[in-house]
């Protein structure tokens, strides 16, 4: 299969009074068509701004500094707004994780879908309808033609949720990109959620950025999972390969962090420390203030990502396989 | 929230400080008005009419001869004095009718909510004019009837923040032990409200002030010949083809006091509790 | 729907019989006897007391108030003591010119107001944005009567691009609708600016832009409508405080408008006719606040819906 979104190089930048802050650093991904990649990382590493990125939604002081979003050979970062309007909602969508403040108060649901398609293929008032409707019900919704009619807030966050799916899949994108789309809903919805994307996106072959701080989440919905931390990826891999045969530190803690039911175990693990501030980054590698099998190499220089199919940014990890 | 807090806030806010030292300068004005001037506000000198600005007559003279800057200085007592006067009582009325409703709730709420939506929604210049003709021009009238229309919008501020401390543990435990209502209002819900009814006086001055020109203005407010800046505008109406100076002077004295007022009132809104700024609107 | 209808109709009934009473009271406690001032110091007391009882002020106050309202209520306003004409037709020839005034000043302001606001939420904290709202606060501050002052000086006198004083056609009335609708425009655009910042933050508006819609649609169907909620109501006030602005500023223009007509009535002691006027000006008003808080709840659903519950 094809890759249908490269992004190489990108560095984006926060620009203060005082300083420039350094968000997403220095970050490759491919993403072939059809293809489900799982971004994983805690809150502040950068995942949203990797999104924002993508969609060209990158509003002052941060910007896109260096690098390439290739998306269909055509590079993201060098389109006018224009350019990018025409594509966002068209061949990428997005689905953000507040469903109750994600649609316009006071705009009928239906009229908030058929924008999208209006927007992008111009279609007559009745034909906008038929398929606004069929979307609803496509999502799972029953009564689609009442759903049509209501205002937001008639809905429940989870029935937003799947209008906001419906609004992103009307135009049939290539690339969707689901920014932590079930954090703010109750565990049972959250299950019904992922497995609607997870059928739309077999369905329509979509490729999907899923991104989720909840590695349990990702389990669920991931072909390949990248994990970031303070902008960096620290590890790519098949999800199988992740999950079984985890590598960097962080990786492993962020593993360990989800409560197990199955192993009996009482002791809820966690990772000491949290998430340098921009402003104040270490000076070696980034994870090495909270890392638990730091070596003195690791304090003074940053470690590059280095594999083949599964890549890891750890000098540990790294020296030992190259002596294997 | 401390007072070292609220005065650091008020700090960094240029334009508030700025304001604050305009006020200042005002009331220092108003004070000493007497020593600023060698000429008598009333004093007729009809061998100096209508002067342009000059030496003698910085901002010239009217038609009877009297100083503009001299009148300008007294009629600032006039404005302070309606505006701090008429806000202090709209205050203590909108005060205690507000914590009536907010406290006693149920059908006292019921009916005073209905006079503050009575007097918040008629138009309050025509009733200031109606009640000035009722009451007759002057000065202490017009402390009483703006004092009386504008009350409403203090009640109803009031009213929600009292609905929203009443039922805290503190003042229910004060209940309990036996405080009576009086005391429970004045010892502990007052200081709660002290900083909205400082920001609510600040910010009703500035409409006291207009309000009282616009009365003076149509000769409801303060009767000729004392001066204040709305009959000087009035006055000077006759003479724009001639003296444009004379309609000039008045009106910057009220647009800065009402702007300084306006803008301290603002900043000291932002310093004292962020939230109201959201409630009230960006006024 | 209805039912929020219903329930503000008979809200805006009781604030205008509260009115009613009010006004009636307030201008009948006014020292000296009214009568005998109208008939002159020469005057019998014979001829006074027939003239009372005339003209219905020989009952208790009490009743004269329920006479009044029962007059009112027919649309009998009573006759003006000195012109000696129906107050009514005397309230609604002058009212012609005041609302006419207050309307061409109301689409000043909303104009003015609503691009100014747009315009420096837009420029948010730039230049555009500093220099608009420092003249929104001049604006604010200018009593409406001074700036007509001084426009009729500097457009009026030293331009003279419009007529100062005085209606006679359409042009006469430009420098009346600016002077009056100037602080309201500066009053709508700070609400507005507010507003519109307060909705640009907000979470739809970014899946707007994910949608791939147009910049322009975005402000103006998008944030625009969400941000009129607020200024909605002040829209409403607004026109209010601009019907007795009008009734100021049309001194300085020589307009007949119920100002003049109140004032003239105030300097003659006109009862009936300045009772008439106030409780006219104070009934639309309150009828103007009503289909204000009506509208608002056409354009925001949510509200509705909760005063239905």
């Amino acid at each position: 299969m094809s890759t249908l979104l490269s992004i190489k190089n990108l560095n984006v930048d926060i620009f203060s009074e005082k300083s420039i802050l350094p968000v997403i650093n220095n970050v490759n991904i491919d993403l072939k068509e059809g293809e489900v990649l799982g971004i994983v990382g805690e809150s502040g590493c950068g995942k949203s701004m990797l999104a924002s990125a993508v969609m060209g939604l990158l509003s002052p002081p941060a910007k896109v500094t260096n690098g390439e979003i290739l998306f269909e050979n055509e590079d993201l970062v060098k389109l006018s707004q224009k350019e990018l309007q025409n594509i966002r909602g068209s061949k990428i969508s997005m689905i953000f994780q507040e469903p109750m403040t994600s649609l316009n108060p006071l705009m009928k649901c239906g009229r908030q879908i058929e924008e999208v398609l209006f927007t992008h293929e111009k279609l007559g008032r009745g034909e906008l309808r038929k398929k606004a409707i069929h979307a609803i019900s496509e999502v799972g919704i029953g009564r689609a033609v009442d759903v049509y009619n209501d205002i937001p807030s008639r809905l429940s966050g989870g029935m937003r949720q799947r209008i906001m799916i419906a609004m992103a899949l009307i135009c049939n994108p290539r690339l969707l990109i689901c920014d932590e789309p079930t954090t703010a809903l109750d565990v049972t919805i959250q299950a019904q959620i992922l497995k609607l994307i997870k059928e739309i996106q077999n369905k329509k072959k979509t490729s999907v950025i899923f991104i989720s701080h909840d590695m349990g989440v990702i389990s669920k919905m991931a072909d390949r999972v990248a994990v970031m931390y303070a902008g960096q990826i620290v590890e790519i891999a098949g999800a199988n390969e992740i999950f079984t045969n985890p590598k960097h530190p962080y990786t492993i803690g962020l593993l360990r962090a989800i409560p197990d039911m199955n192993t009996g175990t009482k002791a809820l693990h966690d990772i000491r420390g949290s998430v340098p501030m921009l402003d104040a980054l270490p000076n070696g590698c980034l994870f090495s203030p909270r890392c638990d099998i730091a070596i003195k190499k690791c304090f003074k220089e940053r470690p590059k990502l280095k594999g083949d199919k599964h890549c890891t940014r750890c000098f540990v990890v790294n020296d030992k396989e190259s002596y294997e | 929230m401390y007072h070292s807090d609220i005065l650091k806030n008020m700090a960094k806010n240029k334009i508030a400080i700025l304001s604050a030292m305009i006020l200042i300068c005002l009331v220092i004005i108003c004070i000493f008005a007497p020593f600023l001037t060698p000429y008598d506000p009333n004093k007729q000198a009809l061998n100096d009419r209508l002067l342009a600005p000059s030496m003698t007559h910085l901002w010239g003279t009217d038609q009877y001869g009297r100083d503009i800057l001299t009148r300008c200085i007294y009629g600032c007592r006039i404005s302070l004095s309606v505006g701090i006067i008429s806000q202090l009582i709209a205050t203590f009325i909108g005060y205690f009718l507000g914590v009536a409703a907010g406290y006693f709730g149920e059908i006292v709420d019921d009916i005073i909510s209905f006079i503050i939506q009575v007097f918040s929604s008629f138009p309050f210049l025509l009733f200031a004019m109606a009640l000035m003709y009722a009451l007759g021009a002057g000065k202490v009238n017009l402390y009483l009837s703006l004092g009386f229309l504008s009350w409403a919008a203090t009640a109803r501020l009031i009213r929600s923040k009292v609905m929203e401390i009443k039922n805290q543990e503190y003042i229910q435990a004060c209940k309990i032990d036996g405080g009576s209502n009086l005391r429970i209002i004045l010892k502990h819900l007052l200081p709660n409200c002290i900083p909205m009814l400082i920001v609510s006086i600040t910010l009703g001055i500035p409409n006291a002030i207009l309000s009282e020109a616009s009365l003076s203005y149509l000769g409801l407010g303060i009767p000729v010949p004392t001066a204040s800046w709305g009959n000087m505008i009035a006055e000077s109406q006759q003479f724009i083809r001639s003296n444009t100076y004379y309609s000039l002077f008045p009106g910057l004295c009220i647009i800065v006091t009402v702007m300084a007022f306006n803008m301290f009132g603002d900043g000291l809104r932002d310093a004292l509790d962020p939230k109201l700024h959201s409630q009230k609107g960006g006024l | 729907m209805k039912s929020y209808i219903i329930k503000r109709a008979c809200l805006a009934l009781g604030i205008i019989f509260c009115i009613s009473l009010i006004t009636f009271f307030v201008l009948n406690v006014i020292p000296g006897d009214v009568v005998a001032a109208m008939l002159g110091d020469f005057a019998s007391k014979d001829a006074i007391e027939a003239a009372r009882a005339q003209m219905g002020l020989d009952v208790s106050l009490p009743m004269q108030y329920i006479n009044w309202l029962k007059n009112i209520l027919t649309g009998n306003f009573g006759n003006s003591y000195f012109q000696r004409k129906a107050v009514l037709t005397l309230i609604v020839n002058a009212f012609k010119y005041t609302f006419t005034m207050a309307i061409a000043a109301y689409i000043v302001a909303i104009i003015l107001g609503l691009l100014t606001g747009i315009f420096a939420a837009l420029y948010h904290d730039k230049l555009p944005d500093r220099i608009l709202m420092s003249i929104s606060v001049f604006g604010i501050s200018a009593p409406s009567f001074w700036i007509a002052i001084i426009l009729q000086i500097v457009a009026g006198l030293r331009l003279g691009w419009f007529p100062v004083s005085g209606i006679k056609s359409g042009i006469w009335w430009v420098l009346p609708a600016f002077s009056l609708g100037i602080r309201s425009a500066a009053t709508i655009a700070r609400v507005t600016r507010t507003s519109m910042l307060e909705v640009l933050k907000q979470d739809f508006i970014r899946t707007a832009y994910a949608k791939g819609l147009s910049k322009r649609r975005i402000i103006f169907v998008h944030a625009l409508r969400n941000a009129l909620v607020p200024i909605i109501t002040i829209l409403g006030n607004d026109f209010g405080v601009l019907l007795t602005g009008s009734m100021i500023t049309e001194n300085v223009f020589n307009i007949p408008g119920i100002g003049k007509l109140l004032i003239d009535a105030i300097n003659r002691r006109d009862i009936p006719l300045v009772q008439g006027g106030v409780i006219y000006v104070a009934g639309i008003c309150v009828i103007i606040y009503f289909i204000v808080d009506i509208l608002y709840a056409v354009i925001n659903p949510n509200i509705r819906l909760g005063g239905e519950k």
